[in-house]
């Protein structure tokens, strides 16, 4: 893991002259979909690499704090194509996501809400812009949905992960939490005279214990928030040639979720040392889980393209990522 | 959906627009064009303008939507843009409406901020009529709340201390610019808020105006806002206003909104009962 400096805040504008952008639709589920596409006004790549930037959570294709708009404008600048587009439900496409609780929507959407949209962002977009190689990323909910979709295709080659969420956020994944901390007070009275007498007096909260049971038979896992979709995604995409840059604001609450719940737990050793080969992480100083100031979002299309150069223009094994400094 | 989306090019200008052609229903001859919220409160309430147009599209008007320069998908920089911008936005996107989409009547739909907007672009523009969804009048109050909560976030997720709006005014007033939750905001904007007075804008001849005062509670009054848009535009026989219980959709809520079923049902109630408007809806 690599601590990139940001730059100071600074003043100049990052709009420069309009580049070729266009609105386009596609088809998913029966969904139209829109998007908009930023074309390089010259090719700097000797091959096509598009990267398609997936909806942040439910906030639609501009990404929030305007980064997708302003990412998608840099990277057409320096060479690569890109897709921003609305999910279904979202922004400018058509179907409907319900009114249902933030908080679940969410859930839903780390456990592959958006896959299917986003594979068939891919086919649309390797077919309209006739791409050689795709990559497929986000901020947040984004980077998440970019994570499952690369075990549902083999057309994925790279995975730009910003702001990465490795727990559960749904109100589920907050009564899994009640019933873990359930299990541990039952667990410690397991031994208790006084809690046995109240089990055979019928003044137990027998529900509470049921459901802290069923929590334990079904779920073994140490960490009871861990979002087994990211693990399982991880394992399988580790396991395939993708490769993947991962990306973090240094005062995003996320990169202290993955560092210490994931990174330094002993328990993923086996599937870090996988990972090496394909991974690049980088963590921005001083920067928020958003990269809201637009002179971050210069640093951050700085490391998508130059890591996209190094890893897509000439691929040979010795230019790949694996010349990491991890911590 | 019948919706085709462009971008409407002039000089250094570039705005994106989404024009809705009237689907299952005849066109009735009549476009909205809409002045949405100001930077972040526009990304909130994006998608209940979407629904609101596409309702609208059902029953026979043209509607367009942009995005104001340097918001949405639009060129420009945010911290170039003022509401003169905005109002010149507004412009040139009815220019592109009437190219466009030939009506004999053309309206204006602002929310929050962009109900001044479109009540300043009806001074300059011929409009016919005016829907003003939430509008706000104290704009400085705006302008705090939008600081206010800029901070609070940094406060609760990041843990940051932050300084007070009040340092916070006076680096904008000094020349320093203030990320407004990835908006630049610039000490522009707050001189304009400080010196903005609802009076010039009601002293310009409006068309019949509609006014949806939209409240957390339930509530028969108005708010103290739209009880001087309703002052201010009292010469006008033709201008109404109605308070609605209905949570702020523009802002960050626990439910995520698609619509808002009773600022749409009034309005299209206001615009079929508005003889003035002479609609065969």
């Amino acid at each position: 893991m690599t601590l990139v400096e940001a730059m100071p805040q600074q003043t100049e504008s990052i709009e420069k002259e309009f580049p070729h952008e266009e609105a386009v639709v596609f088809q998913s589920n029966g969904e139209t979909l829109f998007g908009i596409i930023h074309t390089p006004a010259r090719e700097r790549f000797t091959r096509r690499v598009g990267l398609i930037l997936i909806p942040a959570g439910l906030q639609y294709r501009i990404g929030p704090c305007r980064l997708y708009v302003n990412l998608a404008r840099q990277l057409s600048e320096e060479g690569l194509h890109v897709l921003r587009f609305d999910t279904h439900g979202i922004g400018d496409s058509g179907g409907d996501l319900g009114e249902k609780y933030v908080l679940d929507l969410w859930g839903s959407i780390e456990e592959g809400l958006f896959v299917q949209d986003t594979l068939a962002a891919v086919d649309f977009f390797v077919r309209q812009n006739r791409l050689d190689t795709v990559l497929v990323g986000g901020l947040c909910g984004g980077a998440i949905t970019a994570l499952i979709c690369a075990t549902r295709t083999d057309k994925v080659n790279g995975l730009v992960l910003l702001g990465l969420p490795i727990l559960k956020d749904s109100h589920a994944a907050q009564n899994s939490l009640t019933d873990d901390m359930n299990l541990c007070y039952y667990g410690r009275e397991i031994g208790s005279f006084g809690a046995w007498g109240r089990f055979l007096s019928g003044r137990s909260e027998y529900l509470s214990i049921f459901r802290a049971l069923m929590h334990m038979l079904r779920n073994k896992r140490s960490d009871p928030l861990m979002n087994q979709v990211f693990l399982t995604s991880l394992k399988k995409v580790s396991g395939s040639p993708a490769l993947m840059l991962l990306i973090y604001g240094e005062r995003d609450k996320y990169r202290s979720d993955f560092e210490d719940r994931f990174w330094r737990n002993k328990e993923y050793r086996a599937l870090k040392r996988r990972l090496r080969p394909h991974a690049e992480i980088h963590v921005v100083k001083g920067v928020d889980h958003a990269f809201s100031a637009p002179a971050w979002q210069i640093v951050l299309a700085h490391l998508i393209s130059e890591w996209a150069l190094r890893n897509f223009e000439r691929p040979s094994p010795d230019r790949r990522t694996n010349s990491l400094i991890f911590r | 959906m019948n919706e085709e989306p462009f971008f409407v090019r002039d000089g250094q200008r570039e705005l994106f627009a989404i024009l809705h052609r009237p689907s299952g229903a005849a066109d009735i001859g009549c476009a909205i064009v809409f002045c949405s919220a100001f930077a972040g409160e526009h990304n909130m309430s994006r998608r209940v303008l979407v629904t609101f147009a596409r309702l609208l599209a059902s029953q026979g008007f043209h509607v367009l939507r942009f995005d104001y320069s340097g918001s949405g998908d639009s060129g420009g920089d945010f911290r170039n843009t003022t509401i003169e911008t905005y109002v010149a936005d507004t412009r040139l996107a009815i220019q592109a409406l009437r190219q466009r989409a030939p009506c004999s009547r053309v309206g204006l739909l602002g929310l929050r901020l962009g109900s001044l907007v479109g009540a300043m672009t009806c001074a300059a523009d011929d409009i016919d009529f005016l829907v003003l969804w939430a509008p706000v009048v104290d704009v400085r109050r705006l302008f705090d709340g939008l600081l206010r909560s800029c901070l609070a976030k940094q406060m609760a997720y990041e843990h940051l201390v932050a300084p007070n709006r009040a340092e916070l005014k006076q680096r904008l007033l000094a020349g320093e610019e203030v990320n407004m939750g990835g908006y630049l905001l610039t000490g522009e904007m707050i001189r304009w808020a400080d010196s903005f007075e609802i009076e010039r804008i009601a002293k310009a001849n409006h068309p019949p105006c509609f006014v949806v005062d939209m409240s957390k509670t339930e509530k028969a009054a108005l708010s103290a806002d739209a009880r001087l848009w309703r002052t201010s535009l009292q010469h006008n026989e033709a201008c109404q206003a109605v308070a609605i219980t209905e949570d702020s959709f523009w802002q960050d809520l626990p439910i995520y909104r698609q619509n808002s079923n009773p600022a749409f049902q009034q309005t299209l109630q206001w615009l079929r009962a508005t003889k003035g408007l002479r609609l065969n809806m």
